[in-house]
């Protein structure tokens, strides 16, 4: 599903240049359930927003899916991220001026989903999640747990086939972050490929795979 | 859609401080713009209310010597009445004052003398009756009048029945036929003629020297329009028409000589065509100016528009690592910014009709109250433009900038560096252009206030000092010579007796009214092919003694004397302007002139100084004075100089006249309201430009203000690393104030020079001052540039108390 092939990230600074990965080779397949863990400072932030297509600006060949992404245009990479990933923030990131059955639609409505469509697809997460009860609350209305869990609902509903998260857990209580993680077993088993930053070894348990990074080199995959 | 709409409207109402200001700021200059257009729209652009107005034109006289379009004389209008081709009629209207009787009251009323196809030619249907016809138009046939809608509202109590009921005028009694339909007011916008009668009854209506020119070959006094036949264009018809007018200056050599046919469409001709263009100007300048305003206020939106996209980059880029293509985002800011337009579209509209009400206040003197200037299809689709064209300029910048966001900055919270940057540099350059902009206004502004000052002080040249005038209307009285210079003396008795009253004199006109009775003045010479020869001037016959009273200073020969009069060689005295014109470089006195049809020589006795007599300006224009015993002319304004308030005097110099013969009627005005009428144009003109540039500087003040306040937010951490590493208040001032000053100076030199290029379009506004006035440019530099630094230093001074540990716990 996903292979790199020496990606570098360079920062140029004033005194030089700065590696923030340096030459990352990774294969990841289909239905894995992967943690980047390292210490901070170490890359896992900017390898997920160039696995995100987030960043464009890096050097060597990532192969998303059977397309080279290091040879696609703005367009081509924008059109891939649109249909094949969704991403789970640490900071949650919900729209603060929409409900969450808003929230949940977002994703759709840029997709040009027709509007019945929408409707049913928000139902059914919402179901699946829960938080029937909670659609038409706002997201300073929720707990934390709670918002992140909407992140999760939103990161899903466009049905990707990649979710990515950057330390999901990080803001959460150790109770909240164990349904999280659970949550993403229970996807992982229903077929999503999922790659997650975590500090946690707890975490790291409920996925299948750890990938560990230092000085943005990779130093186990 | 519906949903979008309703987004973007929640997203408003989650800021409602800045909606508010936002939707003001567009309200003001969509409804200025809208007000100055409504007016636009009903003089110059409303379709003439006829029968294919693209068919009518209105026909003019022009003479080598006089300037301007003028009307034609009945004899010429009647010869080409008769002779053209191209036409399938012709028609003419004079307006007219008549004295009209209803019970014991005598008033005069306005109203035209039209020939009897007018109606018919222009397609107007009356309401109740019938038009005036061919028929009402021959010799004998009884004298019929169509009235006017509100005549017949006002006075004929709206009734069906008052067709078929008599009306005095002038003693003579006149049927209704007809009431013509709701706002009709013949070809002129500004008339507001209170009835139609036909030409054949000019006699009963007509009297003393209008009578005289009614029947002239030379006197220019009726308006003429005629219908184009089909297929002729008004080239083809002026073409056609040049024989005849040639014909007519070699039949008739004394009268047409020099003259010549000039064709207008009607559409044009709906104002008087020798004002038109001034009005056109003015309401262009008026236009220009609320443009101006709209554009500053487009500037300032899109400077609050810019903040508040900085404010929104984390949602902006969350929405894009959703999966929101650019052109989504774009779209949802636009349609934010559209409804924003639209809001304060609608506003302004509203706001249009209150600024109209209140811009028509101020129409000039002599417009009548009853004009219409509607909100029609027009003047909303012009509010309608105006709103999205706002919405465009300052809504697509801010928008596009919004959406170019750095994803993974935001996303993971690090401060943004660059874009943040480049959008506040470019707030700059609208803070600047702003400046500029209000630089513009207030200039223009400053110009008009300074010509108002001008017009206010100037010396006129005579003492228009406690003057009142007043006005008998002998003529419409059948007051004859005789019994004229009769009513004359006793009425200068007895108004010299009333205490209070200094002295008393008489002359056919009063200065500065706006009223330029005119005549062919033929100045004598060698050269009989004077340049001069046949032209129009303006004078007045008057008391021998009234230059001495009015203080007019004589440069050379005599003033009048009581023996000035039938007994004596017929005198008259000129000014300096007509003495330069006609013998230039010679002396005046002796030389003699000869009227319109007389070949009795007048001799130049004096020469007065330039006054201002016609108008106000300078640029004085050759008039000439002609004692009442040698060229009688219903010259009938008493001036009287009063030793306190005229005003106060004014009922009582009435009582004393109306003793002498009840039936004249009277009409009275204290000068200095005659002084204030003629400053009207000044006055107006500095009235609304100040408006125009306080709100340009208001609104750039504002958004002086709110980029400075927004940078101190910006720099809050800046700042507060500076003051914990021991700066002075005054340093971090001066870091603030740096920007502000130079925004402000690049945006002040700006406009400076912008409007050394604009003003020199108002100048023909101006009264004597000139567009590039030093005086007018260096105080608006100066005010502007004070209280712009104003506007800096406040968020500069609140900077200084920015609490070093918060602002660095801050991020
Ligand atoms: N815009 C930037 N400019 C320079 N260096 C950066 C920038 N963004 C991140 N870095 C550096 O790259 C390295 C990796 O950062 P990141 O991927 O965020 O680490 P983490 O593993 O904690 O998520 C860090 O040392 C960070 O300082
Ligand atoms: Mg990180």
């Amino acid at each position: 599903m996903i292979s790199l092939r020496s990606v570098e990230k360079i920062y140029p600074l004033k005194g030089g240049v700065f590696y923030a990965l340096r030459n990352i080779s990774l294969e990841i397949n289909e239905g894995e359930f992967v943690s980047i863990m390292g210490p901070s400072g170490s890359g896992k932030s900017t390898l997920l927003h160039i696995l995100g297509l987030h960043d464009s600006s890096w050097h060597g060949e990532f192969n998303l899916l059977g397309q080279p992404v290091h040879q696609l245009d703005k367009k081509k990479r924008f059109d891939l991220q649109k249909k094949h990933l969704g991403f789970v923030f640490q900071s949650y990131h919900l729209l603060d001026d929409l409900t969450v059955y808003e929230n949940l639609e977002i994703p759709l409505s840029y997709r040009d989903v027709p509007k019945k469509e929408r409707e049913s697809a928000v139902c059914d997460v919402l179901d699946r999640f829960g938080i029937v009860g909670k659609k038409d609350l706002y997201p300073n209305q929720l707990s934390g747990g709670q918002q992140q869990l909407v992140g999760v609902a939103r990161a899903l509903i466009a049905k990707p086939s990649l979710i990515l998260a950057d330390e999901p857990t990080g803001n959460l209580h150790s109770d909240q972050g164990r349904e999280i993680m659970k949550l993403f077993k229970k996807l992982n088993e229903e077929g999503t490929t999922i790659i997650q930053v975590t500090h946690s070894e707890e975490n790291a348990t409920y996925g299948s795979r750890v990938v560990r990074l230092a000085d943005g080199m990779l130093i186990s995959k | 859609m519906i949903q979008d709409l309703r987004l973007a409207l929640r997203s408003l109402a989650k800021s409602p401080g800045f909606t508010t200001v936002a939707v003001l700021m567009l309200a003001l200059g969509v409804g200025a713009s809208t007000a100055c257009f409504s007016f636009l729209n009903a003089f110059f652009l409303r379709p003439p209310p006829f029968e294919r107005p693209d068919e009518l034109v209105s026909l003019h006289s022009t003479e080598d010597k006089t300037p301007g379009l003028m009307r034609l004389s009945v004899p010429n209008f009647t010869d080409y009445r008769a002779n053209n081709t191209v036409f399938t009629d012709l028609a003419l209207h004079l307006f007219l004052g008549v004295r009209f009787t209803e019970g014991e009251n005598n008033s005069i009323l306005f109203g035209h003398l039209v020939s009897g196809s007018y109606f018919d030619l222009l397609g107007v249907k009356p309401v109740l009756g019938r038009p005036l016809s061919v028929a009402d138009d021959v010799e004998g046939a009884p004298p019929v009048v169509v009235v006017s809608h509100a005549f017949w509202q006002t006075r004929l109590a709206a009734s069906p029945e008052a067709l078929g009921r008599t009306l005095l005028f002038n003693n003579v009694p006149f049927t209704v036929v007809g009431v013509a339909p709701a706002g009709f007011r013949g070809i002129s916008v500004i008339d507001a003629p209170d009835y139609w009668m036909p030409t054949s009854v000019y006699r009963s209506v007509l009297l003393g020297q209008g009578l005289e020119f009614f029947i002239s070959r030379r006197a220019v006094t009726v308006s003429v329009i005629g219908r184009l036949k089909p297929g002729v264009t008004l080239g083809q018809a002026a073409a056609s028409l040049k024989p005849l007018s040639e014909k007519l200056a070699i039949d008739f050599p004394a009268d047409n000589a020099g003259r010549s046919l000039r064709l207008v469409p009607i559409a044009q001709a709906m104002l008087d065509p020798n004002r038109r263009s001034d009005l056109l100007r003015a309401g262009n300048l008026l236009i220009a100016l609320a443009g101006l305003i709209l554009l500053i206020a487009c500037a300032n939106l899109a400077n609050l528009l810019l903040a508040r996209a900085g404010a929104r980059q984390r949602e902006i880029a969350l929405r894009v690592a959703l999966g929101a293509s650019r052109g989504q985002v774009v779209g949802q800011l636009l349609r934010e910014n559209f409804l924003l337009a639209a809001l304060g579209g609608g506003l302004g509209v509203v706001i249009s009709v209150w600024l109209r009400d209140l811009l028509w206040a101020l129409r000039p003197p002599g417009f009548p109250d009853n004009m219409e200037v509607n909100v029609d299809g027009r003047v909303l689709a012009f509010a309608v433009s105006a709103t999205i064209l706002t919405g465009l300029l300052f809504g697509v910048v801010p928008a596009l900038a919004a959406s170019r966001v750095d994803l993974i900055a935001i996303l993971k919270r690090v401060p943004s560096g660059d874009n943040g940057l480049s959008i506040f540099s470019f707030r700059h350059v609208l803070v600047a252009a702003q400046v500029a902009l209000s630089v513009v206004a207030l200039v223009i502004a400053g110009l008009f206030v300074r010509s108002l000052n001008q017009a206010s002080a100037v010396t006129l040249g005579w003492n228009s000092r406690n003057l009142a005038l007043m006005s008998a209307d002998l003529v419409q009285s059948g007051y004859n010579q005789t019994r004229t210079l009769e009513y004359y003396q006793r009425a200068l008795a007895r108004l010299r007796t009333v205490p209070g009253v200094l002295d008393v004199s008489i002359a056919s006109r009063p200065f500065l009214t706006g009223v330029n009775p005119q005549r062919t003045i033929k100045p004598q010479g060698e050269d009989e092919a004077l340049r001069t020869r046949g032209r129009f001037m303006s004078f007045a016959v008057v008391q021998p003694d009234f230059l001495r009273f009015m203080g007019l200073e004589l440069v050379a020969g005599r003033d009048f004397s009581v023996d000035d009069n039938g007994t004596h060689p017929p005198a008259v005295i000129i000014n300096e302007a007509m003495a330069r014109l006609a013998w230039p470089g010679q002396d005046p006195i002796g030389k003699t002139i000869k009227l319109y049809n007389d070949e009795t020589p007048v001799q130049v006795v004096g020469v007065t100084r330039n006054i201002r007599d016609v108008e106000l300006r300078a640029d004085p224009a050759p008039f000439a004075f002609f004692p009442v015993a040698q060229f009688f002319e219903a010259a009938n304004v008493f001036h009287i100089r009063t030793a306190g308030n005229p005003t106060d005097l004014l009922p009582t110099l009435r009582k004393e006249l109306q003793s002498l013969d009840p039936a004249v009627n009277l009409r009275s005005i204290d000068y200095r309201e005659v002084i204030r009428n003629a400053l009207w144009g000044s006055r107006t003109g500095a009235t609304l430009m100040s408006v125009f540039g306080v709100i340009a500087l208001f609104l750039t003040l504002l958004g002086i203000y709110a980029v400075m306040a927004q940078a101190v937010v910006q720099r809050t951490r800046e700042i507060g690393i500076c003051l914990a590493l021991g700066a002075q208040t005054r340093a971090v001032v001066g870091l603030i104030l740096k920007r502000g000053v130079i925004v402000t100076g690049v945006g002040v030199l700006g406009g400076l020079a912008a409007a050394c290029g604009l003003t020199r379009y108002v100048g023909s506004f101006l009264f004597e001052v000139k567009p590039t006035d030093p005086l007018t440019f260096a105080v608006i530099a100066g005010l502007l540039s004070g209280v712009a630094l104003l506007a800096c230093y406040i968020p500069a001074r609140r900077a200084t108390k920015v609490d070093p540990l918060i602002a660095l716990r801050s991020e």
